[in-house]
């Protein structure tokens, strides 16, 4: 028996039928072709049948699909996705060919305009990420909700929490570490963009460990320590409750600062700082709301409530300064608040962030009085007043949560810096200069000399760029010679950022090439 | 766990088989030093689907007194030049000859075609290495090119236009 297996391993060694590589001939739309609409098929025409392993589009926000094409002789038929939206659009193919070696290419056309780097490479919006979303907000709101258990009664009516306070807290304990874990989880798919059966694999729980993300989650999952402590049953000294609640509290402010847009915008330091004082305001604000209900509708709770409007109106100012600084960081213009889906989704939030501050000052001015003055139906009126700004504090937390789908203004107005590489090899050395080129693509120019800095003149230069790790397919270029002695290529597009490993070919004669290798970073 | 071994040991080489079978290679698998070989190229394909029109074979150093085998349908010609070092054979100093075999003719890519020529393998080409020969198909709208060699670490598997090579056995070698 073994024999015979040896023998049949010995015979497919040995090379059958020798058969070509399949080769992409033409692609309709033709690659870098300007679409006025959608086209209704993507069609790629091969030298011969293949059958398709991996098909996806990368639309110009990041979003990825895989594609379903349909075999039509030599050629692949695939319909484009729902919801496409204008701008560069990628298609990434992975093809088997006759004889059984995988062949794959990106190609790329626009559709209405060529879209910013950034709109190209932000994370895409897929199922995940919005339950990332989701995952975030309730993370936010359920540590709000348990540290205000413990701050509001310890700092307004110097009381420890009762014990519907001390339930409810551990309950939005618990729900905040489930949402933790499933922020991880969904952050991970969406960034390897797979299906949630991956999460038994490896492959996202590598790509979020990568994230500052992680860090966020466990800082959060540290705060919700401390504060389970806090709430724990049991006699337990009420400064102990507060200072553990306090602790708490400054790791949750100190969250904010470590993930998530705001934190990247320049100046970092600044907009670090400003987002602890920010996410500490709101995490106060929005905990004591519950509480406060429970405050208005208990007998005497006037004098209590009063001295909650004395406390938080400075926490309210930072957090409306703070709100205003990093709105300006992240905008630089008010214009852009118009427009984009991000200015859209931070109008909405700064809006209803006025109405819930006109709720606030109306409870402050005019409702807290009434209750303090005995006024007919002064606690329902409030205790209503008080159940509504939760509601819009909710929804303010879930659009200031889903402003991580869509890239701010800053990154689209961030022009790359080029970037400059040296190739090193024995026979030739190239310099390189990635350049940002028209139309949101790159432009590189290389000069080549032997390994002893005397010129050299290859025949062709091709650039191969490739990305192995994220399932992208190789973008061969091929660069022509200019005047000025260097090679150019004509402009080309990079889906993604991060590090492109580069090949150069350098074809010095007929029989003679020379490759050099190299790893670029092309920052986001 | 029999049949999973038995299972790999049948799509190693299958993997192994199908890597090589679109590159131009030599029937051959090894030459002997001081010996003449005879060596056959073997193409499998055109330039993407393009037909082939020229077929050229480079002779490196080491390897001397190459004689293209004529081939019907094709024409034949040969640039010859010096050698780097001169090398005696049967007692006669030859310091040049044939350095490149063109055939020029048509071989439309959906088929295959063998290319025959023999050389004298002299002991400049290291024993125990592998003897790349460089080889480059020309079509009328491009080429395939077969001239890549494998530096420290790699393999022709690495190569995107990997040489055919043969493995060179110590003279006195015998089958």
């Amino acid at each position: 028996m073994r024999a015979l297996l040896l023998g049949l391993a010995l015979m497919l060694v040995l090379p059958g039928a020798a058969l070509a590589h399949a080769q992409l001939r033409s692609a309709d739309p033709a690659p870098g072709a300007m679409l006025a609409e959608i086209p209704q098929q993507v069609q790629l025409r091969f030298n011969e049948p293949v059958t398709p392993l991996v098909l996806r589009w990368i639309g110009p926000d990041g979003a990825i699909t895989d594609l379903a094409a349909e075999a039509q002789g030599d050629s692949l038929i695939m319909t484009p996705p729902a919801g496409i939206k204008p701008g560069t659009q990628f298609v990434s193919w992975r093809v088997v060919s006759a004889d059984g070696h995988g062949v794959g290419g990106t190609h790329s056309f626009h559709i209405g305009t060529a879209t910013a780097r950034a709109e190209a490479t932000e994370a895409p919006a897929s199922g995940a990420a919005r339950v990332a979303v989701a995952a975030r907000a309730i993370l936010t709101l359920s540590l709000a909700i348990a540290l205000g258990a413990v701050l509001a009664p310890g700092l307004i009516t110097a009381t420890p929490p009762d014990r519907i306070l001390r339930q409810g807290g551990l309950v939005a304990v618990a729900l905040g570490s489930v949402a933790g874990l499933a922020l991880v989880a969904a952050e991970g798919l969406a960034l390897v963009s797979l299906p949630p059966g991956a999460l038994l694999t490896s492959a996202p729980w590598r790509a979020v460990q990568a994230t500052p993300l992680v860090a966020a989650v466990a800082v959060i999952g540290l705060a919700l320590g401390f504060v389970a402590l806090a709430l724990a049953p049991g006699p337990q000294d009420r400064g102990r409750r507060l200072v553990l609640a306090l602790v708490a509290w400054a790791l949750g402010a100190a969250s904010f600062a470590l993930s998530g847009h705001g934190a990247t915008a320049e100046p970092q330091a600044v907009a670090r700082a400003v987002l602890v004082l920010h996410g500490g305001a709101l995490l106060v604000w929005l905990g004591a709301l519950w509480p406060l209900v429970r405050l208005a509708r208990a007998q005497g709770g006037a004098p209590a409530l009063a001295r909650f409007g004395r406390l938080i109106t400075p926490l309210v100012a930072v957090l409306i300064l703070s709100g205003l600084v990093l709105t300006w960081l992240q905008t630089r213009n008010p214009m852009d608040l118009f427009g984009a889906p991000w200015g859209v989704i931070l109008s909405a939030k700064l809006a209803l962030v006025g109405a819930l501050l006109g709720l606030a000052l109306r409870n402050r001015l005019v409702l807290t009085p009434a209750l303090a003055a005995d006024a007919p139906a002064a606690a329902p009126r409030l205790a209503r007043a008080i159940r509504a700004e939760i509601v819009l504090a909710i929804v303010i937390v879930i659009l200031a949560s889903s402003l991580r789908l869509v890239p701010p203004p800053r990154a689209l107005l961030a022009m790359p810096e080029p970037l400059h590489a040296h190739f090193h090899g024995e026979r030739a050395m190239a310099d390189i200069r990635l350049s940002p080129g028209p139309a949101a693509a790159w432009e590189m120019t290389l000069g080549v000399q032997t390994g002893d800095f005397t010129a050299l003149v290859p025949r062709e230069v091709t650039v191969i760029l490739a990305q192995p790790g994220y399932g992208l397919e190789p973008l061969r270029i091929t660069a022509r010679p200019g005047a000025d002695g260097l090679w150019h290529t004509a402009p080309f597009t990079l889906p993604r950022p991060g590090a492109w490993e580069v090949t150069l070919r350098l074809l010095i004669s007929d029989f003679e090439s020379v490759t050099l290798r190299d790893t670029l970073r092309i920052a986001p | 766990m029999k049949h999973l071994i038995a299972l790999a040991a049948l799509a190693l080489p299958l993997a192994v088989a199908t890597e090589t079978a679109a590159h131009a290679t030599f029937a051959e698998t090894e030459v002997v030093q001081n010996q003449t070989a005879r060596l056959t190229l073997r193409v499998p394909h055109g330039c993407g689907d393009e037909a082939t029109l020229r077929v050229r074979i480079q002779i490196p150093e080491g390897v001397i007194s190459a004689q293209p085998m004529v081939k019907a349908g094709w024409a034949l010609e040969t640039v010859t030049g010096p050698y780097a070092n001169a090398h005696t054979v049967h007692g006669r100093t030859v310091t040049e000859g044939v350095r490149e075999i063109i055939w020029s003719g048509e071989l439309p890519d959906a088929f295959y075609d063998e290319f025959v020529f023999r050389a004298r393998v002299t002991e400049e080409a290291p024993a125990g290495e592998m003897l790349y020969i460089p080889v480059v198909q020309e079509c009328a709208n491009g080429a395939e090119r077969w001239i890549d060699i494998p530096g420290p670490g790699q393999t022709s598997g690495d190569l995107e236009g990997p040489a055919p090579g043969v493995m060179v056995m110590p003279a006195g070698h015998s089958h």
